[in-house]
């Protein structure tokens, strides 16, 4: 058995976007025909739910399975419009304690045996007893940053942390960046992130607002066609796949005029 | 953690060579008595916590001797009392030439020799009824008998030193990789870093301030050596140096200089 892929969506620091991506990957991969089901392991703060709009399902949650209060497909919701995908919600009344490392993986066991290809965790901000649980049964790691300078340190100290769980070979997702801002030099670039965490990269995600709004309604972007952030979570979801994409280009105006003027500087 | 290793090396560390023997005289090479030649005729080299000395074949015997001598008497006391090892190759010693030989080091230079090392048969057995251990060539280290009674010279690090973490070393430490922001590398004595120090560098932990910390890119939060500390300067860091940077002691203050 276990031919399966099993990710952890990390970060270290909160707010940059575990979630979000979380929730578009897993979509993404669903669109994709695989079967998915996605962790929320942020016990006590669940938000997973809220992004992919199920809240108003959620009946059985990660600790009532533990604590045997239900079976495991009783939890499981599906997602109302990919069939493939189920969401295994977080509890929001106890906290990251409830749950330990041992009964992860039988979760997760118990998710494969039922044929789920690729599951997700959705790993809590923080690097104590919720990240370990969230890690433990994983065997990729994704880290999601920012391109700012608190974050890069938290996610550095996350790859550092992973290693010594064994977890090797994350993969970097750089969120929320700003190509305007990163040309004028008041953000960091994908590449300034990178010489520092020196881990391969596996997408950038450019901010967008498409995603605040499609948040709050509950529809991941990738959902919205036409969307930036969309089309590079769509991106980021075919080379978890193994398929070889080529990064988009950021830039307005595109890669030609860019090429242009890069020639018409040369000139 | 990062890969690992750790270096036993067999030549001991910070090998007493001539010239550091002769700085620490306080004689230089030139108000040497004995011809250039004969004087880098024998080689001395630490080597298992003690000297070798080195005899070429293609010098003769006596003048091997008296360029010894002399460069011995130069540094008496940086080689007084230690354990040696003679390197003799292919000669053939009389065993009344060796017992003087030996008698001479014992009583001048209070040198006990432990080995020689000759690719003559009769040599080595001569050298064995005087139970000195005795070697047809130079033997290569064990590195394991080594490891468990000597201290390691460095560390060796290979993979990049994160956040949150800390890598200490008695002795040096050489790291292959980087060194990021919010990890602290720590040494008794060298740092070097194969890669971009961003992140606190201590050397000298025991209050060695001839201790240095040298990195392929130096933009550290702070560099300690023995009690001294340094910063980064306020505002940004200055543009990357286009060659290495060394970080040392300089009257009184941590100075960085090209390496």
């Amino acid at each position: 058995m276990s031919n399966g892929r099993v990710i952890v969506i990390t970060s270290g620091k909160g707010g940059v976007g575990k979630t979000t991506t979380t929730a578009n990957l897993g979509m993404a991969l669903a669109a994709m025909g695989e079967k998915v089901a996605l962790i929320d392991a942020d016990i006590g703060l669940r938000n997973l739910d809220l992004i992919l709009g199920l809240e108003n399902r959620i009946v059985y949650d990660i600790v009532d399975v533990v604590e045997g209060r239900c079976k495991l497909r009783q939890a499981l919701i599906k997602d109302k419009r990919m069939p493939n995908l189920v969401l295994l919600p977080a509890a929001q009344t106890r906290d990251k304690s409830a749950v330990n490392p041992d009964q992860m993986r039988q979760l997760i066991a118990d998710l494969q045996e039922d044929g789920y290809v690729y599951i997700l965790i959705d790993c809590p901000a923080g690097i104590e007893q919720g990240f370990r649980n969230a890690t433990a049964g994983a065997t990729e790691a994704i880290i999601v940053t920012n391109p700012e300078v608190s974050a890069v340190r938290d996610a550095d100290r996350i790859v550092g942390l992973l290693e010594a769980a064994d977890l090797r070979n994350p993969r970097l997702v750089v969120n929320r960046l700003r190509p305007h801002l990163v040309k004028n030099e008041t953000m960091m670039s994908v590449e300034d992130v990178q010489e520092i965490l020196s881990i391969p990269l596996l997408g950038i995600v450019p901010d967008d607002e498409a995603i605040i709004n499609s948040s709050n309604r509950g529809e991941p972007v990738i959902l919205q066609e036409g969307t930036r952030a969309g089309q590079a979570y769509r991106n980021v979801a075919r080379r978890i796949k193994g398929e070889d994409v080529p990064l988009m280009d950021l830039e307005e105006g595109g890669f030609f005029s860019r090429l242009r003027r890069l020639f018409a500087g040369a000139r | 953690m990062p890969d690992e290793t750790r270096l036993e090396s067999p030549v001991a560390e910070l090998a007493p060579t001539l010239e550091a023997a002769e700085a620490e005289s306080g004689h230089s090479p030139e108000r040497l008595a004995v011809p250039l030649d004969l004087r880098n005729a024998v080689r001395f080299k630490g080597w298992r916590g003690g000297l070798l000395v080195t005899f070429p074949a293609d010098v003769e015997w006596e003048g091997s001797l008296d360029g010894l001598f002399e460069r011995m008497a130069q540094a008496r006391d940086f080689w007084e009392g230690a354990p040696c090892t003679l390197d003799l190759g292919a000669r053939q010693l009389a065993p009344e030439a060796m017992t003087a030989l030996l008698e001479r080091l014992a009583s001048d230079f209070d040198l006990s020799v432990v080995g020689v090392i000759s690719s003559d048969e009769p040599t080595r057995q001569a050298a064995m009824r005087r139970g000195i251990e005795a070697h047809a060539e130079v033997p290569v280290p064990s590195t394991k008998g080594m490891a468990a009674e000597e201290v390691p010279v460095a560390r060796y690090l290979k993979g990049t030193v994160r956040s949150g973490m800390v890598v200490e070393a008695p002795g040096h430490l050489v790291i292959l990789g980087d060194v990021n922001a919010g990890a602290e590398v720590r040494a008794g004595g060298d740092i070097v870093v194969f890669g971009t120090l961003r992140g606190v560098a201590h050397a000298g932990t025991t209050g060695d301030l001839a201790a240095r910390i040298q990195a392929l890119n130096l933009r550290p939060t702070q560099l300690r050596i023995g009690d001294l500390i340094a910063r980064a300067p306020d505002g940004g860091q200055p543009p990357l140096s286009k060659f290495p940077e060394k970080a040392v002691v300089e009257e009184g203050e941590i100075h960085v200089v090209p390496a």
